[in-house]
């Protein structure tokens, strides 16, 4: 599997290089769906994989899928590969088929989960479903009456209600759905390993490992800008007020990727849930200091719209807010922390990813 | 550039809970029997370093023969860390375990390292480093502490500071000039094994402002060292130096030294369940293990023989700003006046310490100039 995640890592990497660049952010910032790219990544397959290999995709393992999601933000993908990936994912453990491969993942909050009635239809509110309206297909959080949690997949362009479209901050679409009775195409309960706190943190770590891919770019711009740009008869780079800067957020980014890594090498463990919070919440605290790097360390120009950087700093600024706030994971984890007592910390902590 | 910052993934052989346990059954059997009272790492004690040695938990990745036990940098950092978190009092043999004895290791005469190496793992011969001096803090190329060629070895003059507890060690780790700094500012540097029972070594404590007596000044004066205490050839010293700092830098000690007030934090905000006190705990927490898996992931790269100074660099950089906050979020989290005496203690002792972690082991400055460095500034 290990030279299968090679090829499949190297040829996403080359796929999002090649038409994720100026042009294709700049379109989806002027609100175009790239339908291009999305027909190359869902050709590639890329679309599909997590899906098991007998349905038709490559089963990659939860780990390798988070490394390609963190591509995705990497190169800032104007397409939700990311939230394909694990809806794909998610229907296939459903045991259904992806209707196409134009999909995304709504994970709301325990307290506005639509419910499934017993008539088979969905009744409830959808926020800020990432490619809302762009997407055939959303699989959402549901419960039954009976307090149930479930999996459903319904198709935006089958319901009764009209979407209220908006955007983030990167101009990134969001959809707020309204359910109205509306019959899904399927609906089960559960599997037994993913509850719908799970599937929260998995949410939550889609995002924080799009962020560290975002983080690396942004702060790979900058190390080229302080190099090249000369004030005062030298490359900015060179004065240590820039350096110390960066090394900063240098840091920040590496605590950031590393968590967000180990975090998804614990999946299919106990120890899940705790980690992904872990990992949005460091990943969410880490974006103000790097940010506030990035765009010091370019001056005037890296706040211009032309320039590249802000695609990945409005990314940064949206992502920390979604899929949980770092406050929210922040205590999430305290909680779990203090239920465990003061005694307890050492324990939890040394065991966390022990087989 | 970016690329350089790899840390890669943790592997934790399943040898490392074997050890684990070890550890704490020794550590537990100590607190039980009052052999310590939980504390800073860094306070001496003798005789806990020798049971911890006899216990066969020093040195455990040197070769068997000068003591060691060939065993992984994974298992020999959960030994470390489980140290910390019980507050036990592994000062005495610190250095010794961390760099000195590696360095002798990899430096020293072999007759040195016969006669020294096991002494360090059984837990009975102490070390203490002797770089900084008076005029020789970050720019350590500029030492000028002086060793002269003699009969049968060198005769060294000079003065070091901030030598941590060199008034309890047997030995120093000196790094003295011996020639020219060259170009490059760091030629002509070698590195002796200073016996401080010599005549000629005359060793003050200093007090810090926590109260405490832990760094020394070592004055050294026609103080002889034979040539089987130099490490490496004479103007290896730069390099020499400058190969511990990957093992000096990264280590649970610069992440977890305010750990005991962590745990009583904890204590107190168990009976204040309120939503700011979750969060704040689960920063601490978010903060605390992140910074431990980059911790481990250069252990992991110790392992593999490499050299990961800008791994290092940074978790010493980020686990000393994390440390220093650990105070300060606590001390608005909590009413002193009503807290027990452990968290009081703890708190007491965490603020006044706290100043010298950014400074010992590699300055914030210095550490952020290697890593911008390591990332491609020119």
């Amino acid at each position: 599997m290990n030279e299968m995640r090679e090829i499949i890592l190297d040829m996403t990497n080359r796929l999002l290089s090649d038409h994720c660049n100026q042009e294709a952010w700049e379109q989806l910032d002027e609100g175009s769906w790239p339908e291009s790219i999305w027909g190359l990544l869902a050709e590639q397959g890329l679309t599909t994989v997590g899906v098991s290999e007998e349905n038709g995709g490559v089963g990659l393992g939860f780990d390798d899928m988070m490394s390609i999601i963190r591509l995705t933000g990497y190169h800032a993908c104007p397409a939700p590969l990311a939230e394909a990936i694990v809806a794909n994912w998610l229907i296939d453990i459903a045991g259904n088929v992806p209707c196409s491969d134009k999909s995304t993942v709504a994970l709301p909050p325990a307290d506005a989960m639509p419910t499934y009635g017993a008539n088979g239809t969905l009744c409830g509110h959808l926020k800020g479903v990432a490619w809302g309206s762009q997407v055939d297909t959303i699989v959402t959080l549901c419960v039954s009456e009976t307090g149930e949690e479930m999996l459903a997949a319904f198709l935006p362009s089958k319901i009764a209600s009209s979407p209220v479209d908006a955007a983030n901050l990167a101009n990134e679409p969001r959809s707020d759905i309204s359910l109205e009775g509306d019959a899904p195409e399927w609906a089960c309960p559960l599997p037994k390993s993913l509850t719908a706190h799970r599937l929260r943190a998995v949410g939550a770590l889609l995002r924080a490992s799009q962020m560290a891919g975002a983080m690396e770019r942004a702060i790979s711009f900058s190390l080229e800008y302080v190099n090249d740009r000369k004030q005062f008869g030298r490359p900015i780079g060179k004065f240590q007020a820039v350096q110390h800067m960066l090394a900063i957020a240098a840091e920040h980014y590496s605590a950031s990727s590393v968590i967000a890594n180990a975090a998804s090498l614990t999946f299919g463990g106990e120890d899940f849930d705790f980690m992904a919070a872990i990992a949005k919440a460091r990943a969410g605290e880490a974006v103000q200091v790097i940010s506030d790097s990035v765009h010091q360390s370019h001056g005037a120009i890296g706040f211009t719209h032309e320039y590249s950087l802000q695609f990945f700093t409005r990314r940064l600024w949206s992502w920390r807010d979604e899929f949980g706030n770092e406050r929210q994971w922040q205590r999430e984890v305290g909680r779990k922390v203090l239920d465990a007592g003061a005694d307890g910390l050492w324990p939890m902590i040394t065991s966390l990813g022990v087989k | 550039m970016i690329e350089n910052l790899a840390f890669g993934a943790v592997d934790m052989p399943p040898e490392c809970e074997e050890m684990r346990k070890r550890v704490r059954t020794f550590l537990r059997a100590e607190l039980d029997q009052g052999k310590y009272v939980p504390s800073s790492w860094v306070t001496f004690d003798a005789e806990f370093t020798k049971r911890f040695g006899e216990a066969g938990f020093i040195g455990v990745t040197w070769p068997k023969k000068y003591g060691g036990q060939e065993k992984s940098f994974m298992e020999r950092y959960v030994i470390l860390e489980e140290l910390l978190a019980h507050g036990a009092p592994a000062g005495a043999q610190w250095m010794g375990e961390r760099q000195s004895g590696l360095q002798i290791l990899r430096y020293a005469p072999e007759e040195t390292k016969v006669r020294l190496l096991p002494k360090i793992a059984g837990g009975e011969c102490f070390f203490g480093i002797g770089m900084s001096e008076p005029n020789s803090g970050s720019d350590l190329s500029s030492v000028r502490t002086r060793a002269t060629r003699a009969d049968g070895g060198w005769v060294i003059n000079g003065a070091k500071v901030w030598s941590t507890n060199a008034h309890r060690v047997d030995n120093l780790l000196v790094l003295a000039r011996t020639g020219d700094a060259g170009k490059s500012r760091h030629e002509g540097l070698t590195q002796f094994i200073v016996t401080l029972s010599t005549p000629g070594v005359t060793v003050s404590p200093i007090r810090d402002l926590s109260g405490g007596r832990e760094f020394c000044e070592v004055v050294f004066e026609d103080c002889f060292v034979p040539d089987a205490m130099v490490l490496g050839k004479e103007g290896d010293g730069w390099g020499i130096v400058m190969s511990e700092l990957a093992f000096e830098r990264s280590g649970p000690d610069r992440i977890l030294s305010p750990y005991r007030l962590l745990v009583e934090l904890l204590r107190e905000l168990e009976s204040d369940r309120s939503a700011e006190n979750e969060c704040l705990v689960g920063r601490l927490v978010t903060h605390m293990t992140s910074l431990r898996q980059m911790s481990l992931s250069v252990a992991g790269k110790l392992q593999a023989k490499e050299n990961p100074i800008l791994q290092a660099s940074l978790v010493k950089d980020l686990g000393n700003a994390f440390e220093q906050s650990v105070s300060e979020v606590s001390r608005l989290a909590v009413d002193s006046s009503t807290a027990g005496t452990a968290y009081n203690k703890a708190l007491r002792e965490t603020v006044l310490q706290a100043p010298c972690w950014t400074i010992r082991g590699g300055t914030r400055e210095i550490l952020r100039g290697i890593i911008a460095k390591g990332l491609g500034l020119r």
